[in-house]
């Protein structure tokens, strides 16, 4: 399946804070862009050295806003190189392509109040739900914590669109904002739904200070990216099919060395969270890193946007 | 959907015994009436050391019931867990006032211990009639017979009566005692 790419000119760069920059980007012709709901993502092909980078970015603008999308890119120098190159290569006025919205993180349509919290990049997808939620005149609290002054991104953003809901931390570990949120959590209405986004460690935090307040599961919602730190080894698959064998350099996901063979998978978040890319194993032991397989499944199968190899030789049912 | 019940309300409640929830921090415990379910109920809250109120049929009447769970959820917070037990009526009847007030499902318990009489609600004249158990029965507002679905609406806490002899004018089916 070929994916449909929108071609957008890079119209402004904005320098938040030392390590994110805020990237408008605004159709080329004056069509407008795809509508998209609170909590959605475009993959971006990051253009780099020698090949293109698909990286997903939450869309931190208003969800209405047709003539222009915001991403707010967090520069991480260990990662595998999109970030860098958002932040090298992406010039004021190029042209670069991204593909249609999804949501992963949409807001829970029944709730009637809602509590989001963000850590640091985390904060992105809230622009959006502050925007619509505003609109809606769903009532909401936004908690942003972030490791000083300086690397507050998007506080204008957020102001404007959350007027009065907005309370910030200047917190490293989580402390602050979990001192803070005790309270509050201990007090909202039925109907009040959680949604937090930011750093894993922070996530479990809040969602373990949530549930020994008696919230119930069907109230939390969170969304991951799996940054996963671990490091990357080159390694090798087989296709079961044509008996091709595929290197996948260390600075490569699989996904990746597939699409480089001409072999397309179908992906929406490419970051082990959605499940779409799943693809069946015959031998071998996946290193998995991914969030969205079960563990009866880690014999059977991978999700190649993320997962390596454990031990070979890694024949995938392709 | 003829019968202006929306589909997404039709889901049956699962009915299973009562068990304390230690997740929640408040427990509301609606009885109509107490029974050795909900004293067992009772029983493993108190010694939990949790905060447990009651509402019960024995010192109000179905509808006093319903009122004040009605506002006691309205000011009530998340972290909350509520528990239902009585006849069929009651349980569906008190189910809907949880989830008008936001109660989700995994904060809801319901066991129907008495009698599984059903309210039926009648897609003509839009009344609610009491104690039904039998499969076809007679309307308490336009007195049309009206046989009893198994659609549940949570929006109206009752099953949906239909008149029995739409079809074939006339021609009415036996009733059977199912609910009893
Ligand atoms: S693309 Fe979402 S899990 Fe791989």
């Amino acid at each position: 399946m070929a994916v449909t790419t929108i071609k957008v000119r890079v119209a402004e760069i904005t320098e938040l804070t030392p390590e994110i920059r805020a990237f408008d980007l605004v159709p080329l012709n004056g069509t407008p862009l795809p509508p998209f709901s609170p909590g959605s993502h475009v993959v971006v092909h990051v253009p780099g050295e020698d090949r293109v980078r698909k990286n997903p970015y939450s869309l931190a603008s208003s969800p209405w806003e047709q003539d222009r999308y915001r991403i707010a890119v967090r520069r991480i120098d260990e990662g595998r190189g999109g970030s860098v190159g958002m932040h090298e290569r992406v010039r004021w006025g190029d042209v670069i392509e991204i593909e249609p919205p999804h949501n992963l993180f949409a807001p829970d349509r029944a709730a009637t109040r809602h509590v989001l919290v963000a850590g640091g990049i985390g904060v992105t997808p809230f622009v959006a739900y502050a925007h619509a939620l505003a609109r809606d005149g769903v009532p909401f609290e936004l908690h942003y914590a972030f490791r000083g002054p300086e690397h507050a991104a998007l506080l204008d953003d957020l102001a404007a669109a959350s007027p009065g809901a907005l309370s910030t931390y200047v917190d490293d570990d989580g402390t602050a904002v979990l001192a803070g949120l005790r309270e509050r959590l201990a007090g909202q209405p039925l109907g009040t739904h959680l949604s937090v986004c930011g750093p894993a460690p922070m996530m479990d935090a809040v969602l373990g200070l949530a549930r020994e307040l008696g919230w119930p599961e069907s109230r939390l919602h969170l969304e991951r990216f799996a940054l996963d730190e671990a490091p990357r080894l080159p390694f090798s698959v087989r296709l079961a099919s044509t008996d091709e064998v595929i290197e996948v350099p260390a600075e490569l996901t699989l996904l990746e060395a597939l699409e480089d063979r001409g072999i397309e998978i179908p992906y929406l978040c490419r970051q082990g969270i959605c499940g779409e890319c799943r693809t069946p194993i015959v031998d071998g032991t996946p290193d998995h890193r991914d969030i969205f397989l079960p563990a009866e499944e880690h014999g059977s199968a991978l999700m190649p946007c993320v997962s390596r190899c454990a031990r070979g030789p890694l024949v995938l049912d392709l | 959907m003829p019968y202006g019940v929306s589909m997404e309300h039709t889901t049956l409640p699962k009915d299973g015994s009562l068990t304390f929830d230690p997740s929640g921090v408040r427990h509301v415990v609606v009885a109509g009436p107490l029974g050795p379910e909900v004293e067992q109920l009772l029983a493993d809250a108190r010694s939990a050391g949790r905060d447990v109120t009651l509402l019960h049929t024995g010192t109000a009447g179905t509808a006093a019931v319903l009122d004040k769970l009605g506002t006691l959820l309205a000011e009530a917070q998340v972290g909350v867990r509520v528990y239902l037990a009585g006849d069929d009526g009651f349980v569906r009847a008190t189910a809907a006032v949880a989830h008008a007030a936001g109660i989700l499902d995994d904060e809801l318990q319901t066991a129907v211990t008495a009698s599984a009489a059903r309210r039926v609600w009648c897609s003509h004249c839009r009344t609610v009639t009491e104690d039904v158990t039998t499969t076809v029965a007679p309307c308490a507002g336009c007195g049309r017979t009206l046989e009893v679905f198994h659609h549940f609406s949570r929006r109206h806490g009752a099953y949906l009566g239909f008149q029995a002899d739409a079809e074939a004018p006339g021609e009415l089916p036996e009733p059977e005692v199912a609910w009893p």
